[in-house]
């Protein structure tokens, strides 16, 4: 089933239908948090995030503005750049 | 002002952007048919450039998302479409600048590498695409490749450059690559190796090129392409 229509029942609370989901877009989320913020631990967490996300979002995925695929991938870029933007403000912070 | 907000259309789809810019140019969208579209075409091309780079989580990932699913609830659809704002954060902005580059080098799946030089190397690199990416003309192109797969495209003319990158496509033995070419009226012109698919590259000098071809070489690549391309891709004007 396609990626859109699966995020309509995910909206509905179908966690049949988001498991699929994670299936799609699970692999793309994390390799895209690890390239990002490059420790397999860090990635897991802004992983697990994004796609807790998507259950919890689903219903603000607009199909008029692009493809489901790109909505998860625009998600996973934000929580990647908060986890890398946070680890550099501590480090700035450090005396 | 107008011209100045179009421009930025390449820098919004890839998020590099601060708050402030964005809000600007997010209200200028909203009214604005061509650049909703080229934002649409780009951030398309950036998840499918990403997605290229997927990797298999753990297998715990799952046990724990299932978990939160199980206690979270979905929210409701929204009446207004104005997306929520984190807090805005001028003073990291330098910071936050640089965390960009490093955002869009890794959203483009480039290899991390450790070694020092090999990690110069792949930000020079990631500069370049970058470059591309956030051009004012950047356009997006894809097509689907004769074995399976797709290539996709982001050129800036006035660069005179594109970024290609495959995904999906069957890998090679060590005696083969995938070649690149530029091709357009005059003669086929290499334009580099793809040896890792998923990796982007860069083509540069596109001059009158109208197309890109993507060829299967021995090792090492030819002076020109000795098989029918597996793919080929129209190069937006």
């Amino acid at each position: 089933m396609e990626l859109g229509t699966l995020l309509d029942r995910v909206a509905r609370g179908d966690q049949d239908a988001f498991e699929q989901v994670y299936r799609h877009v699970a692999g793309p989320v994390y390799g895209l948090a690890l390239r990002v913020v490059r420790d397999p631990a860090q990635a897991e967490e802004v992983a697990q995030e994004v796609l807790v996300d998507v259950w919890r979002t689903a219903a603000r995925y607009d199909e008029t503005r692009g493809s489901a695929l790109a909505w998860v991938m625009t998600l996973a870029h934000r929580r990647a750049v908060d986890r890398v933007r946070s680890a550099q403000a501590q480090r700035v912070h450090l005396p | 002002m107008k011209q100045e907000l179009h421009a930025l259309v390449g820098a919004y789809a890839v998020d590099a952007l601060d708050d402030i810019e964005r809000r600007r140019f997010e209200n200028h969208l909203a009214e604005c048919e061509s650049c909703a579209r080229e934002t649409r075409g780009l951030r398309e091309a950036a998840a499918h450039l990403g997605s290229a780079a997927a990797l298999p989580p753990p297998p715990r990932l799952r046990d724990k998302v299932m978990a939160d699913v199980a206690r979270v609830r979905p929210l409701p659809p929204r009446r207004s479409d104005v997306r929520g704002r984190r807090g805005p954060t001028p003073w990291l902005f330098t910071l936050a600048a640089a965390a960009c580059l490093m955002v869009v080098a890794g959203f483009l799946g480039v290899l991390t590498v450790r070694a020092q030089d090999r990690a110069e190397r792949a930000e020079a690199a990631n500069r370049q695409i970058i470059d591309v990416l956030a051009a004012p003309d950047a356009r997006p192109a894809s097509g689907r490749a004769s074995t399976g797969g797709t290539g996709t495209v982001v050129v800036s003319r006035a660069k005179g450059k594109a970024v290609v990158v495959l995904a999906g496509v069957p890998r090679l033995p060590g005696s083969q690559t995938y070649e690149l070419w530029l091709l357009g009226p005059s003669k086929p012109r290499p334009a580099g190796l793809l040896r890792e698919p998923g990796t982007p590259v860069i083509a540069t000098g596109l001059g009158d090129a109208t197309q890109v071809g993507v060829t299967v070489e021995p090792a090492g690549g030819s002076p020109r392409p000795t098989s029918v391309p597996v793919l080929t891709v129209a190069l937006p004007a």
